[in-house]
């Protein structure tokens, strides 16, 4: 056969012809791109999950904005709760309110006090003043006095500011002598994006040098995922309407690549000694070019179907792991084999050989009881996370200290149909959720007004004359604590943040708008969970569908399935049992790990149904199995789990996460891969003979 | 005897009448509805004191001399531009029994500038020149007429809605 006849030769001349000018274009768009990338990434997920969701597009609409409340707790210990605390709390609270961004405070010095001033019979009114107004004695006795009315911000020697802000307040710019709690600043991210590359950099370029025991694989590989990495993050940004790089996306594409050039790399290392210089890259592409087009199938089509749902944090997944994979692929067989063309290797060196000699041999005389039992206890985890899932909600809290939810009315005005609605809204929340501790609303004030004015009448909101109450509001400045843009608010303070969720998924029921952003938040991350799982299901049926597609073969496809699903089962069940609230990090873990399991599936059965019809023992098959596929595709994964274990030390909360998360699901993963697929293959063949065209085995 | 007691009995009477009669608490109910009330209001507008322009009238009695009367009035000036966007505030000078207040309030009803003597005096507690006008006793008369139909029985009177506050 002439081999120019052959499919994908012409295709492998061209690219070894035109090599040159391929790379001097490929160099240029690289050039090109790493001029617009804009500089730093985004390493704080808040924005991503806000922008899209429903409740912050229903907040927008309404012109409404949406508040950063955080919650401050000031240990005053030094001093005990005196009034020289008072004082010095009485300083940061008012230079807090001349701050521009300060929206409002809920402070002890926020709490008002209703009383009628009578000079006499005849001069009398009714007064509201908060403690911010009163000397620091009378804050002092009041709290000491009635220490319940202040329960929600003052507790012992613990004091809580809640900030209501447009953004950002950083309290080091303040005069706050004690030391105080608060969620982290961000650091410099030019420097977190530096330690992150040069930590990137190190391991990989360490990893290739002593897993091919040469220097080539650690300039092709950085060169080549790179490249990668900077045409994926270019593209990204050229055409993501989120307007936000978050930091996911280089990890993603450094995966998606590093994987890719293993594979190729590993096939060209190990067909050096015996294929020659002429035909090598043909080899290559022949027996990489059809996974790793599945595998980015999978990925393109499976995750990048995240685009099109209406949440910009999963649409940025989706468009992250389709970039990084297109340009993956498209780079791989282009950019790569052009490099490869320049290279050779002599002696080539294996650095497994004796080691998947060790496994195969001990996999192929594997003890059935073990597979059963693996299998069995593997399928007790995954109805557990299932069980869990129905029973107990997932945790979105990504802050346990936000106890607080502010929520503002749809209509607008202050008159008895909206203080009736109020009224309705906190007694059925009360009467629903136990851990409600206490309210503050336009309602409450007027019924300690009503009180206060009729002290031997009921309070009945029917008798309330609403614009006389308005008017005591605006008299005494308290309307901007109780309305915001002429919406009635209201403040929810909460015990405890366990039914969260539940009271923010009723409050949208009822068409309330949540204004927080944290609570926000919590209801965008509930609202993905149901989406992610529908995309995790159509990622494994992808897999199963190519696979029965590749092999014919009903039996590989539920390998496949157990394979895929058993490390996100496991994952989600330690998720569930440890309470482990969702988060980016959780889902870039778990979607690395769907690209990256489908990986090692795609190309075992692959190789399996290539070498179907030679007939060979089962340790031979395995052996060749663990050489030829198990070796790059454990050296990409050890590889990788290292760098995600060097990521932990990048002084930053969402990179050391991502490290943690994604490290933990690869072992799995891995674990899956090297010693659970080749049994089940194994056992499948030599089990099965009605899988019809593979040698069965003596 | 019998006589002379009848006569002291009348005469403790006759004494203690008054003395019980004086003693009545206040009025602390408004005599109108609201609808009435404003009526009464709308009759005395003209002789009202009035700061703003907004879209809810608020309707006030004071004495220049009341120190809550001064107190109600700060806090409307400490915040006049939201409140004077949002209220128009009528002022009915009234005095109140024992602040000895009336020269006052016919001095500043009398003023060309009512509204400027009635700031100086209650918020800058300055005093003013005495003057008098034939106006300004009409709207003495009328502003106590009308506060007797309504039960004005404190300082501040706030009627908000033709109810009181």
């Amino acid at each position: 056969m002439k081999l120019n006849t052959l499919p994908y030769y012409r295709y492998i001349d061209l690219l070894k012809r035109y090599r040159i000018f391929l790379l001097f274009i490929i160099l240029v768009v690289v050039a090109i791109c790493a001029v617009y990338v804009k500089n730093g990434f985004v390493y704080s997920d808040k924005s991503l999950w806000l922008k899209g969701s429903k409740e912050y597009s229903k907040l927008l609409a309404l012109k409404h904005p949406s508040y950063n409340v955080e919650k401050v707790v000031i240990d005053i210990s030094k001093d005990g709760w005196s009034e020289k605390a008072v004082s010095k709390l009485k300083v940061l609270q008012q230079q807090l309110m001349l701050k521009d961004d300060v929206v409002s405070l809920n402070t002890l010095f926020k709490q008002t006090s209703i009383f009628k001033n009578a000079l006499s019979e005849d001069q009398s009114m009714i007064e509201i003043t908060s403690l911010f107004d009163a000397d620091d004695s009378v804050t002092y006795t009041s709290v000491l006095k009635n220490p319940q009315n202040f329960k929600n911000f003052v507790d012992g020697n613990q004091i809580t500011f809640y900030i209501v802000s447009d953004g950002d307040i950083s309290l080091s710019e303040f005069n706050c002598s004690y030391p105080y709690e608060r969620s982290k600043v961000q650091g410099s991210t030019h420097t977190k994006d530096l330690l992150l590359f040069l930590v990137l950099f190190i391991i990989l370029a360490s990893s290739f040098t002593i897993a091919f025991k040469s220097v080539l694989p650690t300039l092709l590989g950085v060169l080549f995922i790179a490249t990668t990495t900077l045409l994926t993050v270019a593209l990204f940004q050229l055409i993501s309407p989120v307007g936000v790089t978050h930091v996911s996306i280089v990890l993603l594409a450094v995966t998606v690549s590093v994987m890719d050039f293993v594979y190729i790399y590993y096939k060209w290392h190990v067909l050096q000694r015996s294929v020659s210089q002429k035909i090598i890259l043909y080899r290559v592409f022949v027996k990489t070019v059809t996974p790793i087009f599945w595998t980015t199938f999978v990925s393109v089509v499976g995750i990048g179907s995240l685009v099109f749902v209406d949440s910009h944090i999963l649409q940025s997944i989706g468009l992250n792991v389709l970039l990084s994979s297109l340009v993956g692929f498209v780079l791989s067989f282009t950019f790569l084999f052009v490099m490869l063309s320049f290279f050779r290797q002599k002696n080539p060196q294996i650095i497994t050989k004796d080691s998947s000699k060790y496994f195969a041999d001990k996999e192929a005389h594997y003890k059935k009881q073990w597979l059963n039992l693996f299998l069995a206890f593997s399928a007790l985890v995954f109805v557990y996370g299932i069980f869990m899932y129905f029973y107990k909600p997932m945790n979105v809290v990504t802050d346990t200290s936000a106890t607080k939810i502010q929520i503002a009315l749809t209509q607008k005005g202050m008159n008895n149909d909206t203080l009736l609605e109020l009224q309705n809204i906190q007694n059925l929340i009360q009467s629903k959720f136990e851990n409600v501790d206490s309210f503050e609303s336009a309602y409450t004030e007027i019924e300690k007004l009503y009180k206060q004015e009729h002290p031997d009448k009921k309070f009945n909101l029917a008798d309330v004359d609403a614009d006389a109450y308005s008017f005591m509001f605006d008299l005494y400045d308290i309307t901007k604590d109780l309305m915001t843009r002429d919406h009635l608010t209201l403040s929810i303070y909460l015990k405890d943040t366990d039914r969260k969720t539940e009271i923010l998924k009723y409050l949208r029921d009822e068409e309330i708008l949540i204004q927080d952003n944290q609570s926000l938040l919590q209801i965008a991350k509930a609202d993905s969970i149901n989406t992610l799982f529908v995309v995790v299901f159509f990622v494994l049926f992808l897999i199963m569908a190519i696979i029965y597609y590749m092999t014919r073969t009903v039996q590989f496809m539920w390998i496949a399935l157990i394979v895929n699903a058993i490390p996100l089962s496991w994952f989600f069940a330690a998720i569930m049992m440890l309470d482990i609230p969702l988060s980016t990090e959780m889902l870039v873990a778990m979607i690395i790990t769907g690209a990256l399991s489908s990986d090692a599936t795609m190309h075992f059965i692959y190789y399996y149904y290539r070498n179907r019809l030679k007939p060979r023992s089962s340790e031979k098959v395995l052996e060749n199995s663990f050489l030829y596929i198990g070796t790059p595709l454990g050296m990409g994964n050890i590889m990788l789990i290292l760098t995600f274990i060097s990521l932990i030390f990048v002084p930053d909360t969402t990179v050391s996460n991502i490290g943690i998360y994604s490290s933990m699901l690869t072992i799995l993963s891995l674990f899956m891969d090297l010693f659970v697929l080749p049994v089940l293959f194994l056992n499948q063949i030599k089990s099965n003979v009605s899988i019809k065209g593979y040698y069965h085995g003596k | 005897m019998q006589g002379m007691k009848k006569l002291f009995s009348l005469l403790f009477l006759v004494l203690l009448l008054p003395l019980v009669l004086l003693s009545q608490p206040v009025n602390k109910k408004q005599l109108l509805s609201p609808q009435d009330t404003l009526k009464v209001m709308e009759s005395i507008q003209k002789y009202a004191i009035t700061f703003g322009e907004g879209k809810n009238e608020i309707h006030t009695f004071v004495d220049p001399y009341c120190e809550l009367s001064q107190r109600y009035m700060a806090f409307i000036f400490n915040k006049k531009e939201r409140m004077f966007s949002k209220y128009t505030f009528h002022f009915y000078l009234l005095e109140l029994r024992g602040k000895d207040s009336s020269d006052i309030i016919t001095t500043i009803l009398s003023s060309e500038f009512k509204e400027i003597s009635l700031k100086s005096v209650m918020i800058n507690h300055e005093d003013l020149e005495d003057e008098e006008s034939m106006e300004s006793q009409e709207a003495v008369e009328s502003i106590k007429k009308a506060a007797q139909k309504i039960g004005v029985f404190k300082r501040p009177y706030i009627l908000i809605n033709g109810k009181v506050k």
